[in-house]
């Protein structure tokens, strides 16, 4: 049932040891790194956790130390948990910001995959957002820019292929969500040597099987998944309905895990990336990226479960 | 684009921050309303210099150092404030022809008064405590209502484009208490409505 499932157990540990953290952030990270979930970046063929970390709304929570920090020991725990790639954009407030500050107090763990976006209509003044963008984060290059929303596409991927072509960077993607233009996603994916796109997929979202998901695998291009969740209200409107009873064959123990399982048992899905700010659910979602994932005849049932719901 | 939690703790933050100024901005907004009830030459002049100064006040302190930390958009709010201060200036305070009262124009004043005096108790019955407050010349949605409810007392050429800035921002506020669930959404817009309904009301009849 599961894919591709490579125990990055030893590598994790090897890289996040001695990476800790300050005080206020405990080092326990090395003791504990679990064995994740990977799926490989097909352009590249490094692996990278199905879970991954958003950060919309969770994270702009402005120049409050105390939130800063709470936001910090969710970044912790998904270290800890063997999560590696989070995802930002200039659009989302502080949010850069407030993963800049998270990086700095856990001594900025080498495992980091940093995922960030180009969203600004003037196409001359990408490089430089994209420059702050790095400030911001604290990194001297982006393992992944994306131009958000399909904003001013055309200009933004050539300064991103030139930036790659210059090694400032490892790899370009395009992102949409909630359906949005997705026959210009295809032609872009058809036309674009792109090794990233991300869209909208979930468990009621699935408009991206007919041909997005197809042509990612035709094109060997890796998918992120954005709204895993609906921003929270596909979990809110699931929670007073029971669970399953086949989920414990996947070990999962929620509904967050169950819709997660879900996202990522699809074979073209590199990586799921919900947004919390909430330790306890960071540490549920990794876990999702733990044990088996749903075989075709399992997702078809949950599929007609949760529709009937 | 930021959780309601955030919103408000930004808020008691700034508010903090500033405290106490808000009790003297508030007992300024009661003047301001004393002033303009009792139709004093030169009321509507007078009133018209500490609004601008209120928009500025607020466009800064508020939008342009608080809220951008968390909404892009704000920047662009901090200057339509002081876009709105300016025209304030140069439409109510500059010209030499005072501003005259309107018949009936009390019914503004009340407006203004409720933006003063009840607007701050709003976030207790939203159920926040004190520390959310919402003050008149400290946060912009009392201060728009307030001048909104200034400008439905008192008639001066071209005043009509006075209304714009504050009405956008109302708007603009009840989309945002609306979007984070708060429970007294509505009343930004509401009071906003009333105050035009009285200008128009007032001006139809003069
Ligand atoms: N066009 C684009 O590029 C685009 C568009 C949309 C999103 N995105 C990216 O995708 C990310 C994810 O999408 P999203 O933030 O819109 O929505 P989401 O991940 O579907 O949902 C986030 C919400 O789910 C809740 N949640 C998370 N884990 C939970 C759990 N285990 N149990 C219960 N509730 C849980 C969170 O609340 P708590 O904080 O309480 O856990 C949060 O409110 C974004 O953060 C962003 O990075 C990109």
């Amino acid at each position: 049932m599961a894919r591709r499932f490579s125990i990055n157990r030893r590598e994790a540990l090897a890289l996040i040891a001695g990476s800790g953290a300050l005080a206020g952030f405990p080092d326990r990270l090395s003791a504990q790194v679990p064995a994740v979930l990977t799926r490989p970046i097909p352009s590249s063929g490094e692996e990278i956790p199905v879970i991954g970390l958003g950060s919309w709304i969770t994270f702009n929570v402005g120049d409050d130390i105390k939130l800063q920090d709470e936001c910090t020991a969710v970044m912790q725990a998904f270290f800890g948990a063997g999560g590696r790639l989070i995802d930002s954009s200039p659009m989302y407030g502080s949010a850069q910001k407030t993963i800049g500050y998270g990086l700095e107090k856990l001594s900025r763990p080498r495992t980091l995959f940093s995922a960030d976006k180009v969203w600004i209509s003037d196409p001359q003044s990408g490089r430089e957002q994209i420059r702050q963008s790095q400030g911001f984060w604290g990194v001297p290059q982006f393992n992944l820019l994306q131009v958000h929303n399909l904003l001013s596409w055309d200009e933004h991927l050539q300064t991103l292929f030139e930036m790659k072509d210059a090694g400032q960077l490892t790899c370009v993607g395009i992102t949409t969500s909630e359906g949005r233009r997705h026959s210009e996603i295809e032609n872009i994916m058809t036309s674009q040597p792109i090794d990233f796109v991300q869209v909208t997929y979930n468990v009621l979202d699935r408009d991206v099987e007919e041909r997005i998901l197809p042509l990612a695998t035709e094109r060997k291009i890796a998918v992120i998944v954005n709204r895993p969740f609906r921003q929270g209200d596909l979990i809110a409107q699931m929670a007073d309905h029971p669970l399953p009873d086949w989920v414990s064959e996947i070990g999962a123990k929620t509904w967050a895990q169950l819709m997660l399982k879900f996202i990522i048992s699809h074979p073209a899905v590199t990586c799921a990336i919900p947004a919390t700010a909430n330790v306890a659910h960071v540490r549920e979602n990794m876990e999702a990226a733990t044990g088996a994932v749903m075989d075709p005849a399992l997702r078809k049932r949950t599929i007609d479960y949760v529709e009937r719901l | 684009m930021f959780s309601p939690r955030v919103y408000f703790r930004q808020i008691e933050t700034y508010n903090l921050a500033l405290w106490p100024l808000q009790i003297l901005t508030l007992l300024v907004g009661v003047g301001l309303v004393c002033l303009l009830a009792r139709a004093r030459p030169n009321a509507s002049r007078i009133v018209a210099m500490v609004l601008a100064a209120l928009w500025l006040l607020v466009g800064w302190a508020y939008l342009w150092s608080h809220f951008s930390s968390i909404n892009w958009a704000a920047t662009y709010a901090a200057y339509g404030f002081v876009a709105q201060a300016i025209l304030i200036l140069v439409i109510q305070v500059i010209p030499r022809r005072t501003g005259a009262s309107l018949p009936g124009g009390f019914a503004g004043v009340v407006v203004m008064a409720v933006a003063v005096l009840l607007y701050p108790g709003l976030s207790l019955i939203a159920g926040r405590g004190p520390e959310t407050s919402e003050v008149f010349g400290i946060m912009p949605d009392p201060t728009a209502i307030a001048t909104i409810g200034f400008l439905a007392s008192t008639r001066q050429r071209y005043d009509v484009l006075l209304f714009v800035i504050p009405t956008l921002w109302c708007v603009v506020s009840t989309i945002t208490l609306f979007t984070m669930g708060d429970s007294i959404w509505w009343v930004p817009l509401s009071m906003c409505l009333a105050g035009l309904s009285l200008a128009i009301d007032k001006r139809r009849g003069a």
